[in-house]
């Protein structure tokens, strides 16, 4: 079964120190696949590209290649080649050298003949005359011989032959006695590949080798290496943490968070049949709500009951996601459920509009102009209703934003938390925005996704103990804790394990503590950046 | 234009205030006067002079053993020291870095006579004899020296792109290799400019080397005499021995035609890497 594949990550655990990295990782890769590990930065992937090509040794599991195992196997010995993320390339040696550097360490056995000497004579002393030994030793054109395997270095003309090559495939021809230091970032990207592909490698890891790129450049890169990859018909693995670049490129996306791998899929897949409301949120634009299955096939979210696909349980809490591209926007009629245009931005091919139904808002995606203010009623076809497992260990917030006092909001619901997650070793000012080395970060309104943990919520009935209030929709008891689920006063549903026990229709305070809140920014956090 | 006529007016009025010692130094060198200043006309005596006497040759021999030796020693030692700890945790690597940098602001007596100290203290209680030799000296020169290299090596270090390291692995280097292939190529010039710092250290040091010599190298029996403590000793008894006027001329010729062929050779030979394969593909023919 092993033959198929190339490479096996058998239960791959890393931890350094108290944190886990990686945590049961486990994948098999076809020989030829392009294979992406995609995700948020911090989620591990590098560290597992790093236990592929040797860099790490696992904490727990296993590495085989082609079904040996090589966990162990320090980097040079692996038939595998890395593109790395600031190229490294070595700044004292010339294009050629550079991409000759493996292929000058290499050794190939070569069979020479030898004369034979006292030893192989002694073993075979009854074949071999003593004589004819010794007129063998000093004969100029001897005639007893022995086949002996060198190990040589490659010929340079080889050497020649295949960087030429190598520098072909990645359109470099005639930079060969160029130093890096006068390429531009695109060709000593180009020069990074060669010298990984030239050692003609079993498997290339490329560890964000387009990050450094500019966004033309990018796109032009991200084509060229889809069409290296068909002409040279090895594995790549590649890692990134652009979504786009995951999807145009890869056979195969793996979507990792927090060191555990959210789903495995293709591209199709990935994007129209998330797993998790994780991957739905990271993987394109989404709309995503908490829902109930009210009936076979039929699931409750907006305040409407919608025909649905995917077949869950009856009275199951579920997630939901809808792309905005798949909601149809209809003149105003009974039948369906009616929303309020609330703004529009023109993007080009087609237009952006947020509609307000009831608290909820909805992105969409139309290429007719309506008006703002404007009432529609909204269609979804329910092959487009994507229908999530819930998870229960989190509570998943992702249409968050951060407010002017510097707290997180859901819907209207206001909570402290610590900003400076969001930027490692940055601070907060006494202004209060956020800086790190002199640059101050404005993000008031910037969009987040909030995580807490089911534990690390509190109830109080103390009316005072929060700001935000809710209402016990259910209780249940799990064996030694219950599970509680709130409704704050703005819809956001809060679930928790609790040790109390809560009545039905209780009202209560809502406590989570500022460190327990885990914020992780939609987009860039150059983008918030501060004209001083 | 009249401002650039200053700024070029005063750029070299330092340089020659700067030179100017140094060229009547060499002008005074072509005179026989036992005494510095007074001009005794015309002559070569000097420098045959300076060859026969015997007293200037063996500290000269001595200065630049102790000179080459320790700066070898240090250079080794600080350049595998600035590895070590580029590549080690960040608390040992912010401990060792802070150890680093007291001797370079370290007064030279204090290390001078705290060596002295210790070995005075060695001599007596454990060896039970002087252990003063060629060794104390050179521990002393490349205590000396040490911490320079370090300093001189490590910005290279933080330049270097730190991927380096594991793209020569990846590309089939075992770790020594590695290390010789990526990480010191790198870092050469920082290596040759703490190994000529050394040099220079040793070769001029006065205070470490009364301090800490004793009996060997072409002093044979005698306390070791370098170029420095010589000096000493003469202008204790008397004026200056004028031969050394012709070795400082020598020296400073020396190291004037050192630099200028090192110049010459940065500017037109140091990028000469390709030109093997250039000769090969021109006599294959491949372009």
């Amino acid at each position: 079964m092993e033959d198929n594949f190339i490479i096996t990550l058998e239960h791959l655990n890393k931890s350094f120190g108290d944190s886990l990295i990686v945590d049961d990782f486990n994948l098999s890769i076809k020989k030829g696949e392009f294979v992406t590990f995609l995700g948020p930065s911090g989620c591990g992937k590098t560290t597992t590209l790093r236990m592929i090509s040797g860099f790490e040794i696992p904490t727990k599991g296993r590495v085989l290649l082609n079904g040996k195992d090589v966990t162990n196997l320090p980097p040079y010995k692996r038939p595998i080649n890395t593109v790395f993320q600031r190229y490294a390339l070595f700044p004292h040696l010339d294009v050629y050298d550079n991409v000759a550097f493996g292929l000058k360490l290499k050794k190939t056995p070569i069979q020479v003949k030898k004369r034979i000497s006292f030893f192989d004579y002694w073993r075979k002393r009854n074949e071999i005359k003593f004589s004819d030994f010794v007129k063998n030793l000093f004969s100029k054109q001897p005639t007893l011989l022995k086949e002996v395997t060198k190990m040589k270095h490659l010929p340079p003309k080889v050497i020649d032959q295949k960087v030429a090559r190598a520098l072909k495939i990645v359109d470099l021809e005639d930079l060969e006695d160029r130093s890096i230091d006068t390429l531009s970032g695109g060709q000593q990207q180009r020069v990074a590949i060669a010298r990984a592909i030239v050692n003609e490698p079993e498997i290339l890891l490329l560890d964000e080798p387009l990050g450094a790129l500019d966004l033309k450049m990018r796109k032009e890169m991200q084509i060229e290496l889809k069409e290296m990859h068909k002409k040279l018909g090895i594995t790549f693995i590649y890692v990134t943490h652009d979504q786009e670049e995951a999807l145009t490129m890869s056979d195969t996306v793996i979507v990792m968070k927090g060191g555990v791998v959210q789903q495995v899929g293709t591209p199709t897949q990935i994007y129209n049949e998330p797993k998790n409301a994780f991957v739905a949120d990271f993987i394109g634009e989404s709309n995503i709500y908490s829902a109930n299955m009210v009936d076979k096939k039929r699931v409750r979210f907006l305040n409407w009951t919608w025909d649905c696909v995917d077949d869950f349980e009856i009275n199951e809490n579920v997630d939901v996601v809808v792309r905005p591209e798949d909601i149809i926007l209809l003149g105003p009629r009974t039948t369906n459920l009616i929303g309020t245009i609330k703004s529009k931005i023109f993007k080009g091919v087609h237009y952006e509009y947020i509609v307000v139904v009831g608290k909820s808002e909805l992105q969409v995606r139309d290429t007719r102009d309506l008006k703002v203010d404007s009432h529609v009623s909204i269609k979804i076809d329910p092959q487009n209703i994507q229908i999530m497992k819930k998870q229960y260990n989190i509570n998943a917030f992702y249409d968050a934003y951060i407010t002017k006092n510097n707290k997180v909001a859901m819907s209207d619901d206001e909570f402290d938390c610590d900003l400076t997650q969001l930027l490692p070793g940055s601070k907060i000012d006494s202004d209060g925005y956020l800086t790190k080395n002199g640059v101050r970060y404005n993000l008031t309104d910037a969009p987040v996704a909030v995580e807490i943990d089911i534990k690390n919520i509190e109830l109080s009935d103390d009316i005072n103990a929060s700001e935000v209030h809710g209402v016990v929709i259910n209780s249940i008891w799990k064996g030694d804790y219950y599970q509680v689920l709130v409704r704050s006063a703005s819809e956001e549903d809060y679930v928790l394990d609790t040790q109390d026990s809560w009545n039905v229709n209780d009202i209560v305070s809502i406590i989570v503590k500022k460190e327990n809140i885990n914020l992780r920014l939609k987009g860039d956090i150059s983008k918030y950046e501060e004209d001083a | 234009m009249v401002k650039k006529i200053f700024a070029n007016i005063y750029i070299y009025l330092i340089l020659f205030l700067m030179y100017l010692p140094i060229l009547l130094l060499v002008v005074f060198s072509f005179t026989e006067s036992a005494n510095i200043g007074v001009w005794t006309g015309f002559s070569f005596d000097l420098f045959p002079r300076l060859f026969q006497s015997h007293e200037i040759m063996v500290a000269l021999g001595n200065t630049i053993i102790i000179a080459l030796i320790s700066s070898i020693v240090s250079v080794l030692l600080g350049t595998l020291g600035a590895i070590g700890t580029f590549y080690s945790k960040k608390r040992s690597k912010r401990a060792i870095e802070a150890v680093t940098q007291i001797p370079v602001v370290n007064a030279e007596i204090v290390m001078a006579l705290s060596l002295t100290v210790l070995f005075v203290f060695l001599g007596t209680y454990i060896f039970r004899t002087s252990i003063f030799s060629f060794f104390t000296l050179l521990i002393g020169h490349v205590c000396l020296s040490l911490p320079f290299v370090y300093l001189s090596v490590k910005p290279k270090l933080q330049q270097m792109d730190p991927n380096l390291y594991e793209a020569a692995m990846d590309l089939g280097c075992t770790p020594r290799i590695a290390l010789f292939k990526a990480v010191i190529p790198q870092i050469i010039p920082g290596v040759i400019s703490g190994f000529l710092l050394s040099m220079t250290l040793s070769l001029d040091d006065f205070i470490v080397s009364a301090f800490l010599r004793g009996p060997g190298l072409l002093s044979g029996d005698k306390s070791i005499e370098t170029l420095s403590t010589l000096v000493q000793a003469k202008i204790k008894k008397g004026p200056i021995p004028p031969e050394l006027r012709a070795l400082t001329t020598i020296l400073f010729l020396l190291i004037l035609t050192a630099i200028i062929v090192i110049t010459i050779y940065r500017n037109h030979f140091a990028r000469n890497s390709g030109i093997k394969r250039k000769l090969r593909r021109m006599k294959n023919g491949v372009r």
